[in-house]
C-alpha cells in the first residue's frame, strides 16, 4: 500500500481557487473590484486567471467525525447518568475545533470515545504504527508508536500557535506513514 | 490438593509473576456507534483518576496464573465493577512483572506489592494480591504508555460472570427444543 507523506497529503488537498476574468474586469464572484486595485500578497497573477491560494481542504472523514461528536452531546441536566456515552459541550467544542484545524495532517479517520474524565480519546492507524491521543479543553496528549518505538507529544493549547500544532502533527504523520527513516527509494 | 498461592507478606513482586489489570466494559459514544470495532485495548482500562497517580494491579500467581487466585479475585473484581456504576468485569490483561519493570522500549512501571488489609478503611474487601505502580507526571501520558504496553505485549485472561454461564438444565432444554423441532420437521408432509 502506498501511503503519501503528510506533505503529499497536504499538497493533494490544496485547492486552487480560480477566478476567471470577466469582460468588464470584474471578479467572477460578482463583487465590483477596481481593475487597478492592488492584489493581496498571496494572490498570484497568471495570464488567463487569478489564482488565489493555497487553501487547504479538510480530510474527507471530517464531516463524519463532526457528526459523531455532535450526536454525542450530553443532554442538559443528565450529568449523573453519563458513564462515557456522552461528551460535554466543552470537550465536543475543543475536539471539533482540533479536527477542523488538523484533519488534513492527521493519519486518517480516528476511532473516538470518551475517557473516564470526559476528554475525547482519538485513535489513528497508519502503515508504520498507531497514534493514540487524548484531546481535552487544555491540551493534546498523544503517544505515537512508530515501528514499535513510542514517541510522546504534548501540546498545550494556550502555549502554541495553530501553525505549530499543524507542523508538529504533520511531522508525526509523516513518520507514521513512511517510518522513522522516511519512505524507501524505488530502484 | 494444592493450596491457593499467597504472596509472602512484605516480599517484593517476583519478576516472573503475572500482573493483571482488570478490564471493565465501557460504553461507546451514543453518536459514534457506527464505528468499526477497534483492535487495541481501550484507553479507559488504564486510566487512573486518583492523584497522586497509582495504577492498581492484581498479582495472579507465582509464575503462571494460579486458577485458585483467579477464583478468589473474581468476586472482588465484580464488586469493584458494580461500584463503578453497573460496569461489567470481563477479566484481566496481564504481563510478567519484568515486562512492566523494564520494558525493552518506552517507560518502565515498577510494580510494588501493596496488599489491601481487611482493616483498611478505604477498601471493604481483603486483597492480598493487590499491587500498584506509582507514577509522576501527566495521567493521560501514563495511561497511553500502559495502553500501548499491554496492547503490544499483554495476554488476556477472560473471566465469565457465573450469572452468564449456561447451566446443564438450560443446555438440556436447548437440545430438547432442537430435537423436538427436528422431529416435527421430519414428520411434516413433504411437498
Amino acid at each position: 500500500m502506498i501511503c503519501p507523506t503528510a506533505e503529499a497529503i497536504l499538497s493533494s488537498h490544496i485547492v486552487q481557487e480560480v477566478r476567471l476574468p470577466t469582460p468588464f474586469g470584474r471578479a467572477a464572484t460578482g463583487i465590483d473590484v477596481p481593475t487597478d486595485a492592488p492584489l493581496p500578497a498571496q494572490v498570484a497573477r497568471v495570464p488567463t486567471a487569478e489564482v488565489v491560494g493555497p487553501s487547504v481542504s479538510p480530510a474527507g472523514w471530517l464531516q463524519i467525525v463532526e457528526r459523531r461528536i455532535s450526536n454525542s452531546l450530553q443532554p442538559a441536566g443528565r450529568d449523573y447518568e453519563n458513564q462515557g456515552q456522552w461528551l460535554s459541550a466543552e470537550t465536543a467544542s475543543a475536539a471539533t475545533a482540533f479536527f477542523q484545524l488538523t484533519s488534513d495532517v492527521l493519519p486518517g479517520e480516528p476511532h473516538i470515545y470518551s475517557s473516564l474524565v470526559g476528554d475525547l480519546v482519538a485513535e489513528f492507524k497508519a502503515p508504520h504504527g498507531v497514534l493514540n491521543a487524548v484531546i481535552s479543553t487544555k491540551a493534546f496528549t498523544a503517544l505515537a508508536i512508530i515501528d514499535g518505538s513510542p514517541e510522546e507529544t504534548r501540546i498545550e493549547w494556550n502555549a502554541v500557535s495553530s501553525r505549530s500544532v499543524r507542523s508538529t502533527l504533520r511531522s508525526l504523520t509523516a513518520k507514521l506513514c513512511d517510518g522513522e527513516h522516511g519512505s524507501a527509494v524505488a530502484t | 490438593m494444592a493450596q491457593r498461592w499467597l504472596p509472602k507478606p512484605g516480599g517484593p513482586v517476583g519478576l516472573k509473576e503475572p500482573v493483571g489489570r482488570r478490564l471493565f466494559d465501557e460504553p461507546a459514544l451514543v453518536g459514534a456507534t457506527d464505528q468499526k470495532p477497534k483492535q487495541s485495548l481501550d484507553y479507559r482500562h488504564f486510566e487512573e483518576t486518583r492523584i497522586p497517580i497509582e495504577v492498581s494491579f492484581d498479582r495472579l500467581g507465582p509464575e503462571g496464573i494460579d486458577r485458585k487466585v483467579v477464583t478468589y479475585l473474581a468476586p472482588i473484581a465484580r464488586a469493584h465493577a458494580a461500584a463503578r456504576r453497573a460496569k461489567k468485569f470481563g477479566g484481566w490483561v496481564w504481563l510478567k512483572a519484568a515486562q512492566l519493570n523494564s520494558p525493552p522500549k518506552g517507560t518502565a512501571f515498577p510494580v510494588i506489592a501493596s496488599p489491601i488489609q481487611p482493616s483498611d478503611p478505604e477498601h471493604a474487601e481483603h486483597n492480598p494480591y493487590h499491587a500498584h505502580t506509582a507514577c509522576t507526571g501527566d495521567a493521560h501520558s501514563v495511561a497511553l504508555h500502559l495502553q500501548w504496553l499491554f496492547t503490544s505485549q499483554g495476554k488476556m485472561r477472560e473471566c465469565k460472570d457465573p450469572r452468564d454461564r449456561v447451566t446443564i438444565g438450560q443446555r438440556i432444554s436447548k437440545v430438547g427444543r432442537f430435537l423436538g423441532g427436528l422431529i416435527r420437521w421430519k414428520a411434516a408432509p413433504k411437498k
